[in-house]
Order: structure tokens, then sequence, then C-alpha cells
């Protein structure tokens, strides 16, 4: 056979006029082959789809509709046009609050969460004896991390009589209520989104082993030392990795529930400074029957978090790499 | 159930789908069968032992009543008004169902609860008591027992610390500060006199004491100057030690009893409804006391009161309003559903069914009850059923407490801001 070296003509690449017939054959079958491949891949997504369609986009519109109402739950609704979306600036400083500390979750624990990850990553691919077992213990927390029973742990290990107290005790140094006081309650809370780097740590790990080792063979010849070809090779080579962590890692923070709602008994105790963003909603909807408000207020945290999302892959042209460009 | 449930999803199934479903179709002709059967749907919260004896009364009322099916849905707490406003929402509300006084009142006004006049006997409740089931002058739910806000005292804690329990017939917030500093001081390290709370109770008995109540006409009811001496009480009580700094009380302030300080013996005292006493008592495995609330000087009423401690309501929509009826008069009336509820659900206030159970009940719902009587002459009126949006108060009166405690704001200003909000978010 003729031309079977042929490279895959890139997507939207003019036809090769001069190639062979039987290339073009070739190409024909794969095109054939790939409709099949798509047909298949659909026909798997359509439950999924149809569960969007009849179950999440229902309720999703909705919702969209009563935020431009004055809807309670348990009354009639009334549309005030653009009122809720105003107030949550103009007349609502615990909206404020709320965003405000979620911000602040979000902006700090991401970051150091991404950094342990990374690091313990870059610890268990220098070929530890045990590793499953290594990863599996550091996943863990990811799994429970965002549980009652580890908010209400976190409750004990932070409060006035509990296990970090008692570790400070070691050293002499008089600890108090950390999860009662207004100042470092939402600390805790930090901690506890950290502890669960073991999920954005076992992506870091696959990133990790993607690399070829020749890259650092001939670094190493050249001279390289281990820093330098961490910054240069793995973290180049790596980018594409990050920038995924990130995003999800980004989401998921932004709508953090039920840490703070154990943590601070449903309230954002003490003194709102564990309000969040999704808690305040919660609150207003459930509580405050104020469903056309609450509804307006997700619908916020969406637009914040799109924008977000589409700032960062704005970004991401000028700092991910991916190895074909 | 079952059943009724995969009619509705289909409905909403149908609807989304955009077929054309006519009313009658989905028509909820729940209950009434050919047979003339009747199914009452009936909802309430709590652990697993209520879940347990409510069922056992049910089947009694069943098998008194043969032509009545129950068909009992519950859940926790923390879930249960979630639940309930969205089958009110949807037009799928029980047919009877539990709610407290910080719902009733929206509930009321808002038309979804029935009129229970003439559907259950009510000659034998506690007159006081039953009116807080009244919302604008209906009788929209029955009282199912009481609890009382109370001070409790951990015996033994006093007794190592070689400090008396204080003469309570008579003693006034000063004294209440003063014997928890005392207590403090005497007590040794890591035992504390007292642990402060901001329940809209305290404040209510506070308030009652100068005349004033916490909702009048929809508004709060309270002063500027009654809630900055409210909150000043507490801040008072870190200040002479009396109670611990301010991020452990924030941190005690949201445990429950069995964490408390009485609870754990590093404290003498703090303040809790009556229905928390057997779990302070097993807790804490030590004597703990009822304490009347301390008084202002001069004051001319004791502010205490009785709080319903849920009530019976019937959906304004079922189909069933007489069998609904019947059954609440039977949770509440019947001595033998009586011996089987016993205080799950508040001290009794039926006369007719105290006389029956009063001796069986357990050793703390005793010493509540002989609590009761020893104050029964100085209660004030309970509560009336609270304005909309008085679900957010608690919360909000405690927010401004800890930012007192913790030293954000002044005790003036946050009694300002605190009426402020309040006064917007209701009604």
């Amino acid at each position: 056979m003729t031309g079977t070296q042929v490279r895959p003509r890139p997507e939207g690449a003019p036809p090769d006029s001069r190639r062979s017939a039987s290339a073009q054959e070739a190409d024909r079958a794969r095109r054939r082959r790939r409709r099949r491949e798509a047909l298949t891949a659909y026909l798997f997504l359509a439950p999924w789809f149809g569960g969007l369609l009849f179950i999440t986009a229902g309720p999703l519109l909705a919702s969209l509709y009563l935020s431009f109402t004055d809807y309670s739950l348990i009354g009639g609704s009334d549309w005030i046009g653009l009122s809720n979306y105003t107030r949550m600036f103009t007349d609502d400083p615990r909206f404020l609050k709320a965003l405000q500390n979620t911000t602040v979750y979000v902006f700090v624990s991401v970051p150091l969460q991404l950094a342990f990850a990374l690091l313990l990553a870059l610890l268990l691919d220098r070929g530890v004896r045990g590793l499953a077992v290594y990863r599996s213990v550091y996943y863990l927390p990811s799994l429970l991390g965002s549980s009652v029973a580890i908010a209400i742990l976190w409750r004990k290990v932070f409060g006035d009589d509990g296990l970090f107290n008692h570790f400070l005790g070691l050293f002499g140094v008089d600890g108090r209520s950390w999860i009662g006081d207004p100042s470092t309650a939402l600390g805790t809370l930090i901690v506890l989104n950290v502890w669960t780097f073991g999920s954005p740590m076992v992506i870091f790990l696959a990133g990790l082993r993607q690399i070829p080792v020749n890259y650092y063979e001939a670094a190493g010849i050249d001279g390289a030392g281990k820093v330098r070809q961490f910054f240069h090779i793995t973290v180049p080579l790596l980018t594409p990795v990050i920038f995924f962590n990130l995003i999800l890692q980004l989401i998921g923070a932004f709508q953090s529930f039920t840490q703070a709602f154990v943590v601070s008994g449903g309230n954002g105790s003490p003194s709102d400074s564990t309000l969040f963003y999704t808690m305040y909603v919660y609150t207003k909807g459930f509580n405050s029957f104020e469903m056309g408000y609450a509804s307006a207020m997700a619908w916020f945290l969406v637009i914040i978090i799109a924008c977000l999302t589409a700032l960062n892959f704005l970004l991401s042209k000028y700092w991910v790499f991916y190895g074909d460009n | 159930m079952p059943h009724r449930q995969r009619t509705a999803r289909l409905c909403v199934a149908l609807a989304a789908t955009g077929a054309l479903v006519t009313t009658a179709a989905c028509g909820g002709d729940s209950g009434s069968g050919d047979d003339g059967k009747v199914t009452l749907k009936v909802s309430w919260w709590g652990e697993a032992s209520r879940h347990k004896i409510t069922e056992q009364a049910i089947d009694l009322f069943e098998k008194q009543n043969p032509d009545v099916t129950v068909e009992s849905s519950y859940s926790t707490w923390d879930s249960y008004y979630d639940q309930l406003t969205t089958k009110v929402a949807a037009g799928d509300a029980p047919d009877v169902f539990a709610i407290e006084i910080r719902k009733l009142g929206e509930f009321g006004r808002k038309n979804t609860l029935a009129d229970l006049k003439g559907r259950v006997n009510t000659g034998d409740l506690d007159p006081k008591l039953l009116s807080s089931g009244k919302v604008d002058g209906t009788q929209y739910a029955i009282p199912t027992g009481a609890n009382a806000w109370a001070v409790m005292a951990n015996t033994a804690v006093f007794e190592k610390a070689g400090v008396d329990l204080p003469d309570d017939s008579s003693w006034t917030w000063k004294d209440y500060e003063d014997v928890s500093t005392q207590l403090t001081e005497a007590g040794g390290s890591g035992i504390y006199g007292t642990q402060i709370n901001f329940n809209d109770a305290f404040l209510n008995v506070f308030a009652a004491q100068r005349g004033e109540s916490l909702y009048d006409n929809g508004k709060i009811g309270i002063s500027t100057g009654t809630l900055a001496d409210w909150y000043q009480l507490s801040a008072d009580m870190i200040k002479t030690k009396g109670s611990p700094d301010a991020a452990l009380s924030n941190e005690l302030d949201a445990n429950s009893i069995e964490q408390s300080l009485i609870g754990t013996n590093k404290g003498g005292m703090g303040m809790w409804w009556t229905n928390q006493l057997s779990a302070a008592g097993t807790a804490s495995g030590e004597k703990i006391e009822l304490l009347q609330m301390p008084q202002a000087p001069g004051a001319t009423s004791s502010g205490m009161f009785l709080q319903p401690a849920m009530f019976w309501a019937v959906g304004a929509h079922s189909k069933q309003q007489q069998a609904a009826g019947k059954l609440i008069d039977f949770l509440v009336n019947d001595p033998q559903a009586g011996k089987i509820l016993g205080s799950d659900r508040g001290l009794p206030m039926n006369s007719k069914v105290l006389k029956e159970i009063r001796s069986d009940l357990p050793p703390a719902d005793q010493a509540s009850l002989d609590y009761v009587d020893k104050v029964r002459d100085k209660l004030a009126d309970p509560p009336a059923a609270y304005p909309d949006g008085a679900a957010d108060i608690p919360d909000m009166l405690k927010r401004y407490g800890q930012d007192v405690v913790s030293g954000n704001k002044s005790p003036d200003a946050a009694a300002e801001g605190f009426l402020k909000e309040a006064n917007s978010t209701l009604g």
C-alpha cells in the first residue's frame, strides 16, 4: 500500500488532491468510524441530557423567573423586576458580609490547597514504597471533607478544649476557642478545605506521570539542578493540570455549604464570621421564606462563577502550556 | 402513599413534557375510597423514640377507628420545615402536621391552616396555653404540651465549690451575676459560674419584668434601653468572670446541653427549656435543680411563662377535616394516648390526662411539673403567635449578642442595630 504513513489531517484543512484513491478511501472509513463513535457517545450521554432537560432545566428556569418576583414559598408571587438584585447591594449588609467571607475563603484556601496537593504529589511521585497506601490515605479527606461528621469533628478539634489547643499546650502556648472567636472561625474552615487536598493531588500525580523521564535526563546532563528542573520542566508541562484543578476547586469552594453550616450551627456564628454565600441563600429561602430573593442570590452566584471561569480561560492563554503549541 | 406519590410524580413529568393533562386526571381525591375508608397523612419531626411512640398511639387510634387509615411521615428537625413548606407550596400538604410557635403565625395568616374550632375538645386543656394556638383570633392549632424557661443549677458543682444554692424565690439579676462570679472564683481552674445565652425566651422573661414583650403588633415590642441592658447583662457576666471568655461562651452557646457547662460538670448554671432537664441530668450524672428566673428589682411580673412545646394543625385544603380533628382530639385528650406519649411533646397540660399519667412520668418531668406548679401563680400569659418573619429573629438576636461580647459593638449600638434590622424583617 502506498501512503500508509499519512499523518492524520488537521481538522478543516483542505483535502489533498494529490493523494491516492486508497488514502481517500481510508479517510472515508475513518470518518465513518468517527461518526459511529460520536453516535455512541451521544447515546451514552442521553440519560444525562434527559435528566438535565426534564429534572434540572425546569427548576433552573423557574428559579430564574422567581428571582424577579417576591415569591415567598407558601404565598403568591408578584413581579418586582430587578428589585431583588439591587437589594443585594443597597439594602443588605449581610449579603455583602457573606460575599466577603466566601471570597476570602475561596482565594485563601484554594491556592493553599493546590500548593499542598502539588507538594504531596511531587513527594509521592519520587517512588515511595507503598505508594498506593499513601495515595489512599491522603485521598481520604477529600471524600470525607464535606461530610457532616467531619464538620462536627472540626468543632471538637478547634474548640476550647480541643485537640489543637492540647497540641499548642505542649509548647506552653495558651489556646482559646478558635471556632468561637469571630476573628479565627473562618480560618478553621479554610484549614478544613486545605486538608481536603487529596483529589487535586491524585490528579497532579497522574499529570506528573505523563511527563517523559528523558526530559529530566537531558536536563540533568546539561547540568540543571532539581529546582531548575522543577520550574523549567515540571511546572510548564503540568500547567494544563494545574489549570484544570484550579477551575474545579474554585467552583467547588464557591459552593461550600456543609462545613460552614455545621461548624456555625446553621447561622454563621459567631457574628456572621462563617456566613457563606450558599448558606445565606439557604437561610433566606427556607428560613425566611424569601424564595424570590434567594433565587436572585443563587443566580448572582452563577454569574460570579461564570465570570471567574471565563476570566480564567482568558488568562490561561498566557500561562497554560499545551504540549502542541 | 407510594401510589399517590407516583401519581403526583407522573403528573409533574407529564406537565413537564408539555402533554395536556386535565386537572381531573390528577385531581387529588386521596383518601376516601369507594368503601368509605378515609386516609390521613400525618407529619411530624423528631428522633427515633418519638417516632416509635407516636406510631404506637396512632395504631391505637386506628384500632378504635377502623374506617381511618393513617399514613405517617416524619423527619428530623433540621429538614422538617424544608419538606413541610415545599409540600404546602406544591399543594400537597399533610392532613395533620406538627408545627411550632415561630412558624404558626405565618402559616395561619397565609391561609394554609384549617380552623379547628369545634373539631377538637379543648375543655381539659390549660386555657392560657390553648390561646397560644390562635392566630388573629382563630384556633388554628392545638398545643401538645408546654415547656418553661428556667435556670438550671448543677448542685454538685455548687457543693464542691462550697457555694450555697441561691434563694430563687426572690433573687435579682445582680444576685445571679454575683453568685456566678463567686462560683468561678471558688470552683478552681476550669470551673465557671454560668454560661450565657441569647435565647429569645430569656429576653421575653427579662422584658416582661419591665412590662414589655418581644413582639407587639407585628413589630418588636422592646425598647432600646431594655434590650441594651439585656445585652449588657451577658457582657458583664464575662467581664466579672462569672462566664468564660467570649470565644468559649460563643462555642458553648452553639453546643447541645450534653456539652454545656452544667452537662460536663464544669459550671454551676445555665438557662434552658425544662424539657432539657433529663438530658442535663444524664450527661452530668449529677442532680440538676430547676431555679426560677432572677428578677429586676421592683418588677411587677416574674416574666416567666409556659411556652407551647409544639402544636398539631390541620392543612387548610385537607379533604378530611373531620377525621383530622378526630385524630388530634385523640392525641391530646385520650388518657391511653397520653400514657403512650408521656411528656415527649412537652409537659402534658391536659388536666384529665395529667391526673392519669403524672406518677408514671420520668423523674425529670415530674420535677419540671412540680416546678411549674410552684411558679404557676406567677406565670405571665404565653406568647401569642409570632409575626411574619419571626423565624429570623432568634439568630439575629444571637448575632448582635456575639458582637457585644466579642467587643465589636457596644450594647447600645447592638440594641439599636437589632431593632432596626428586626423591624424591617418583620411584617
